[in-house]
């Protein structure tokens, strides 16, 4: 355990220092225009419904299947709502806009990938996830090998791509940001 | 559940049934969605000449746009075939296997 916490330290350190290699901020054709409040108070407004909702949820989240599933108690449509609303991340609505805009045809070859990886996952693994009764991939794969070490592994690799893909995430929000103010 | 009662489903021929049609089921569609989508990168990779095509004489409408907008529609297909069998055939094949486990319980 010790040596664990020691290794986290270091990455964690080795991940600072590389702080020192940032880019400066990403510079566009972007000019400084008058405070625009209306989208400001339209995004502040967005927020707190959003903060209010989870608030909400959260109140009335009492298990695991609460948590992934809504106890069981929501219809196909509604699951496609979410799920839907999972795939209009950022990456889709700045990112495969832009890129389009830019790249043009590439940019709708790259929104493929997104779709066909959709599929794949409902062929090869749902059916495997709802036998098990489990919620996620580290319970399937927890259930049959080394719990301790197949959640160690997937804590570090799903921090590891969420950190970049935050980053992301981040440039997107913060550029959104600067147009907006 | 007990140990014996996994034991007598897997010995039922209806389970090996079930396990075998929707293995193959699922990595046919599996499959096809792969072939088409790396076949349409190779395309991408190799041949972009032939997507940049109109699809007839004078249309603005590319090959490469029309393949494409085929392949999103097919892949949705897919999906709606795949979930149509999991709830009618590969459900109610479940379900009698379970209820024979049971019977046989008693």
């Amino acid at each position: 355990m010790r040596r664990l916490t020691q290794l986290t330290a270091a990455l964690g350190l080795f991940a600072l220092a590389a702080m020192a290699y940032a880019g400066p901020p990403v510079e566009g054709a972007m000019e400084k225009q008058a405070t625009n409040w209306h989208a400001i108070i339209m995004f502040c407004i967005f927020v707190f419904m959003t903060m209010g909702i989870t608030y909400w949820a959260a109140s009335r989240t009492k298990s695991t299947a609460d948590f992934y599933t809504a106890g069981g108690g929501i219809t196909g449509f509604q699951n496609g709502l979410a799920i839907a609303g999972d795939y209009m991340s950022a990456a889709t609505l700045l990112g495969l806009t832009a890129m389009v805009y830019t790249q043009g045809y590439d940019g709708y070859i790259y929104m493929l990938a997104f779709f066909a990886g959709w599929p794949i996952i409902l062929f090869l693994m749902a059916e495997r996830l709802r036998n098990l009764g489990k919620f996620t991939f580290s319970d399937i794969t927890a259930y049959r090998l080394d719990q301790g070490k197949v959640r160690t592994m997937a804590a570090i690799s799903s921090l590891t791509v969420v950190c970049f893909y935050l980053i992301a995430q981040m440039v997107g929000a913060g550029q959104l940001i600067k147009l907006l103010r | 559940m007990s140990s014996a009662m996994y034991e007598r489903m897997r010995a039922n021929p209806k389970f090996q049934e079930l396990v075998a049609r929707r293995g193959r089921f699922a990595w046919t569609l599996a499959f096809i969605v792969l072939a088409m989508f790396y076949g349409f990168v190779m395309v991408v990779a190799f041949n972009p000449v032939s997507l940049g095509k109109p699809v007839s004489e004078g249309s603005m409408l590319t090959v490469g746009v029309a393949v494409e907008l085929f392949m999103f529609i097919f892949f949705w297909v897919l999906t709606a075939v795949y979930v149509k069998r999991a709830n009618t055939e590969f459900d109610a094949l479940t379900q009698e296997i379970v209820k024979e486990a049971w019977k046989e319980n008693q």
